[in-house]
């Protein structure tokens, strides 16, 4: 088959997916502030509004607005779908989810209805406005691959995340509105595996052999785990939203459910970690670190989880320190010290190498962009925050503190990691 | 008939793919081609090529993609690789 000049449009700005990137550290930092304030208290009750407050400053603050800033980026660049007027739409998406987060975690955190009323508001634009765009470009992506099918599938699940969130934020903000409880599980579920895991698995198929020159997923593998995600999420939320009451069987399908969402995630990390040791190339960087760790936690979570549903529930939080702090977080955070430096890398390319009259002499290699050594530096405290992290659930609480004050300097590490990339693409720039 | 420059970049780690097309775009001139070996469609590069006077045609290769590179107002060599066969 011929493909013909297949992407003409405009490739986006490069402060498309930046503002996103660049804000992501802030709010995980503004996270463990408020984790600061509240105290080793706030681990005594997983659901206080507090704890919710802090979960959503994580989960949407630094996971979904990195991976809606990957998705700006990575549409056009691995499937050839570009998102209309993409430059208008970020700034616009970021303003609002920015706001809408904020005003969220605000209204969890002082426990004021007002605050929760006006982040739905903001939040509900914000969010439509995204997947309006990212629907629309994969829907008309030119490539079809495996990839741009998972892409999808998370799309989806954060269309049901959102509006299952965005229900629940209603329960707790307007007295017309029922808190639904049962709703709950669903938008963990969805948000957690349908778009967060999801979408890691769908860049995984790009990004694992691209960057680190492995072989290829298998295809069988990456035709079926995604579907198989989706499949079993919808028939778990059919089961979930028909059963009024929770009875034996019940639970047993639950378990059920349960142990296939295992299989499925344990089946993807471990074969992930197996093509990295086979990887082509021996070379070994910040990426592959934050990858092999994000993986090894995934595996973690998993077995924590099964543990925990059999015998300790108090385990819980262990499991979403290792889930979204060791999984999604590493891989996420590995990501972006490719991602970054490819970026500014390529759009210095873009305006430089046949325009400037020193051409690509003076442009910078994605190594000097975010160099090796220091984002190695983040890396050792991501780790060291992590292991405290679970030394404060599994020995001591006075662990806590030392783990918030490791998390902070983390996060602002990777800020000015992040915001001197910037600085390095304006300077090249101005010199050209 | 069009000299052909063969790039096999399908083993390299990004972003050396592109390193070795711009490279060689650089060398590039009228009566020659590209045919980039690859394992996945450079999007990136095609907005490249596109900005600064190149055409391009991907097709489907044993490794991937082999794409071929060219310079728009080259139609001589735009003709001969139109009749290439994959």
């Amino acid at each position: 088959m011929n493909y013909n000049q297949l992407s003409l449009e405009q490739a986006p700005d490069i402060s498309t997916p930046l503002r996103f990137f660049l804000s992501a550290p802030l709010f995980a930092f503004l996270a463990f502030c408020l984790l600061m304030y509240q105290g080793p208290e706030i681990l005594s009750n997983r659901w206080s509004p507090q704890t919710l407050a802090f979960t959503h400053l994580v989960t949407l603050g630094f996971i979904t607005m990195s991976m809606v800033g990957a998705l700006f980026q990575l549409l056009p660049v691995l499937a050839g779908a570009s998102i209309p007027r993409s430059s208008q739409l970020s700034l616009v998406t970021h303003l609002l989810f920015s706001c809408g987060v904020l005003l969220l975690a605000a209204g969890f955190a002082f426990e004021q209805a007002t605050l929760l009323k006006l982040s739905i508001i903001v939040l509900i634009p914000g969010l439509l406005i995204f997947l309006l765009a990212t629907s629309y470009a994969l829907i008309n992506a030119q490539s079809s691959h495996a990839s741009i099918n998972s892409m999808r599938i998370a799309i989806f699940s954060l269309w049901i995340t959102a509006t299952l969130g965005l229900l629940l934020a209603s329960g707790h903000a307007l007295d017309a509105i029922p808190l639904l409880r049962q709703f709950t599980p669903l938008h963990i579920g969805w948000g957690t595996l349908g778009w967060i895991s999801v979408m890691i698995i769908s860049v995984a198929y790009q990004v694992v052999p691209m960057f680190q020159i492995t072989f290829s997923y298998p295809k069988l593998m990456t035709r079926l785990l995604s579907p198989s995600i989706l499949i079993a999420l919808i028939l778990w939320s059919a089961y979930r939203y028909t059963s009024t009451q929770v009875s034996i069987p019940g639970e047993a399908i639950d378990l059920g459910f349960f142990f296939l969402f295992f299989c499925i995630m344990l089946s993807f990390a471990l074969f992930t970690l197996k093509l990295e040791a086979q990887r082509k190339k021996r070379l070994a960087d910040t990426t592959l670190y934050f990858w092999m760790t994000g993986l090894s936690c995934l595996g973690f979570s998993l077995v924590v989880l099964l543990y925990a549903e059999f015998f300790d529930q108090e385990l819980s939080i262990l499991v979403g320190i290792l889930f979204f702090f060791g999984f999604a977080i590493s891989i996420i955070n590995g990501m972006l010290y490719k991602i970054i430096p490819f970026l500014v890398w390529l759009h210095l390319h873009r305006k430089l190498a046949f325009s400037s009259p020193r051409g690509r002499s003076g442009i910078p290699t994605m190594n000097e962009v975010i160099n090796n050594r220091q984002s190695m530096r983040q890396y050792w405290l991501h780790l060291l925050a992590l292991v405290l992290s679970i030394a404060t659930i599994t020995i001591s609480t006075k662990f806590f503190y030392m783990a918030i004050l490791v998390w902070l300097a983390n996060y602002a590490l990777l800020f000015i990691h992040i915001f001197r990339a910037i600085l390095t693409y304006r300077h090249c720039l101005g010199t050209k | 008939m069009a000299r052909e420059i063969v790039l096999d970049v399908h083993e390299l780690p990004a972003p050396e793919p592109m390193e070795q097309a711009l490279d060689a775009l650089e060398k590039m001139t009228d009566g020659e081609y590209i045919k980039m070996i690859h394992r996945m469609q450079p999007f990136p590069l095609y907005n490249i090529l596109f900005e600064n006077g190149f055409k391009y045609e991907a097709r489907d290769g044993t490794t991937g993609f082999d794409i071929y590179i060219w310079h728009a107002k080259d139609t001589e060599t735009e003709q001969f690789i139109k009749h290439i066969k994959n």
